[in-house]
């Protein structure tokens, strides 16, 4: 109980990293590792659609749309949430994620990338001055990663 | 001299702490949600089990491997990773959690369930949600409880056992648990309520209200319409706010003992505040509005799960009181005990009789009939089973099992079929063949 505690405190103070050091192996070798920030600090605000496309970055080829109504109902947010979490940290998974794609959908291509394109929910204040309609005028594209599917 | 007492109350507050016995019908139903929420889980995944947990999909050991963490960690995926491999494992997981869920070869099904959902969970984090960890801990807190006391297949077949020897159901002591798991679970629910409680109060949305309104317009999550999103924008506020003190009152459920503890005259007082009903209630009406107006899958039902598992003897007794609230007197069943299809079918009833709401007689008790006026000739008793509704009504035969499935729990789904003309028609026919043709004993049936 107290493991559990001390795993979900920061570790602002020395004391509190020594017992964080002490009860950490447990909490780690029993699988109870936790952190509970679902929609914190702050809910997303960034929805995004994802594309899979093909071909030379300018003349793209658009294999697939993946937004949720492409995913089966009790995948969609599983799947969604998985693109979100490349987009902020698992950005290495991407290549991994298009070949096995590929492979999935016989996809034969020298380029292939996975292009995100969203808008931002505006704060209150913001969409109060500026009317709702325009939240959906700024829209921004990136590309979160590529790869090659070219020998599968 | 005064020492030795002292350290003698201590030990007595620490065992009653610790080990009084509570019912263990919570875990059991928290057993059963567990289960049933897993295998939803694996089932929901199987066409992704390959892509995701497989060294031919996404995830890699080649990929994985400077993404983790190396230290005290373990998963059977680390070695079995081959697609039919993970299709196996995931197919055993989903097999112990039935046995899990039903109740039968309990903590075996719990040590192989949990062992292999952790293993999927160490192998790709990435995957997982809150609904997911929460799973894993509450299936932690069940491998190390008697869960297996209540709600489960085993324990139904021994008590159907002692009912049919002895006439007598088996002791309700060996239905209780001590109470250190629910004090574990308790805990851990107080610790995520907690954190996220604190985790949200870092964000400028939850301070200033515009944080559930933000969720509901986003398309991934919001099961309802941007439209519909916008005309509850003005509510936010006040969603925001009840979602973050429903967090915060979980806190109460540790504070407030602890107060009742360190200052014993607030102790009793304490006991009549409803801070425990008042934090499940919130809790409630917060998950079933995120079921109803978010996609989370089973994120809300998980926590319902877990919800189960702190429930304790005071609070099964006030919703029985609550069910109960309209039912006056006890049904009282009339059955033969020299009939052993009779005994077996009256072991069956007394299971499920959840609500205690069954008053079971043997006809051959010389003051049994006497007990009804006017009397039921015993002629017409040995024929067929005779149930005296709470209203006096007497039903008998099939209409009696009828009347009886509205008192028992288990059966109020059949029970409305049960009436239907046409169900009942037949119900009275095939009762009638089987009463015709059942097993007397010459006396009262031994083992």
């Amino acid at each position: 109980m107290t493991a559990i505690a001390v795993f979900l405190l920061p570790a602002t103070s020395p004391a509190m990293r020594t017992l964080k050091r002490i009860t950490s192996p447990y909490v780690l070798m029993t699988s109870q590792w936790q952190k509970w920030d679902i929609f914190a600090p702050n809910p997303l605000r960034r929805v995004s659609v994802y594309r899979i496309e093909a071909g030379a970055e300018g003349v793209p080829r658009v294999l697939a749309v993946l937004n949720p109504t492409n995913f089966p109902w009790y995948e969609q947010v599983k799947d969604m949430k998985i693109l979100y979490r490349f987009q902020e940290g698992w950005r290495a998974l991407v290549p991994a994620y298009l070949r096995a794609w590929c492979k999935e959908h016989a996809v034969n291509a020298p380029f292939v990338r996975l292009r995100a394109t969203h808008y931002v929910i505006p704060l209150r204040s913001e969409a109060i001055r500026k009317g709702w309609g325009e939240r959906f005028q700024q829209h921004t594209e990136e590309v979160i990663g590529e790869t090659s599917c070219a020998q599968l | 001299m005064t020492l030795i007492p002292f350290v003698h109350r201590l030990w007595k507050q620490w065992h009653q702490f610790w080990f009084r016995p509570i019912s263990s019908a919570g875990f059991g139903l928290m057993r059963i949600g567990f289960g049933m929420m897993g295998i939803a889980t694996y089932v929901m995944q199987w066409t992704t089990l390959s892509l995701y947990y497989s060294d031919e999909g996404m995830l890699s050991p080649d990929v994985l491997r400077g993404l983790l963490r190396t230290e005290y960690r373990f998963s059977l995926l680390d070695t079995f990773h081959s697609p039919l491999a993970v299709q196996i494992l995931a197919f055993a997981l989903i097999a112990s959690l039935a046995l899990v869920m039903i109740g039968i070869l309990t903590r075996w099904a719990l040590l192989v369930s949990v062992v292999l959902m952790f293993s999927f969970h160490e192998y790709a984090p990435v995957l997982l949600d809150g609904g997911d960890t929460l799973l894993r801990n509450m299936g932690l807190i069940l491998l190390v409880s008697p869960c297996h006391r209540s709600f489960s297949l085993a324990s139904a077949l021994r008590r159907y056992a002692s009912i049919i020897g002895s006439g007598k159901d088996i002791p309700a002591s060996t239905r209780t648990m001590p109470v250190w798991p629910y004090r574990l679970l308790l805990w851990q629910m107080v610790c995520l309520y907690t954190a996220a409680f604190i985790e949200k109060m870092n964000g400028a949305m939850w301070r200033d209200g515009s944080a559930v309104g933000s969720v509901l317009l986003h398309g991934t999550f919001s099961r309802i319409s941007e439209h519909a999103g916008v005309l509850l924008l003005p509510l936010s506020p006040l969603l925001t706010t009840f979602t973050l003190m429903s967090q915060a009152l979980w806190m109460t459920l540790i504070v407030l003992p602890l107060l009742g503890w360190i200052v014993p005259r607030l102790r009793e007082p304490l006991t009549r505040v409803p801070y425990k009903q008042a934090t499940l209630l919130c809790g409630v009406m917060i998950h079933a509005g995120i079921a109803l107006l978010l996609n989370l899958t089973l994120f809300s039902l998980i926590i319902f799960t877990s919800y189960l598992g702190l429930l304790l003897n005071e609070d099964f007794d006030a919703l029985r009181r609550w069910l109960n609230r309209g039912v006056r007197k006890k049904v009282t069943v009339f059955f033969d005990a020299h009939c052993v299809l009779c005994r077996r079918t009256m072991a069956f009833l007394t299971l499920c009789d959840w609500l205690k709401r069954l008053n079971v007689q043997n006809l051959h008790n010389p003051s049994v009939a006497a007990s009804y006026v006017p009397p039921i000739p015993f002629e017409s008793l040995q024929k067929a089973m005779h149930v005296l509704s709470p209203q006096g009504t007497l039903t008998v035969g099939y209409d009696g099992l009828v009347t009886l499935a509205w008192h028992l729990p288990p059966l109020w789904p059949l029970a409305p079929f049960l009436s239907l003309p046409g169900i009942s028609h037949i119900g009275r026919r095939v009762y009638n063949i089987i009463s015709r043709n059942r097993t007397i004993c010459s006396e009262e049936c031994k083992r």
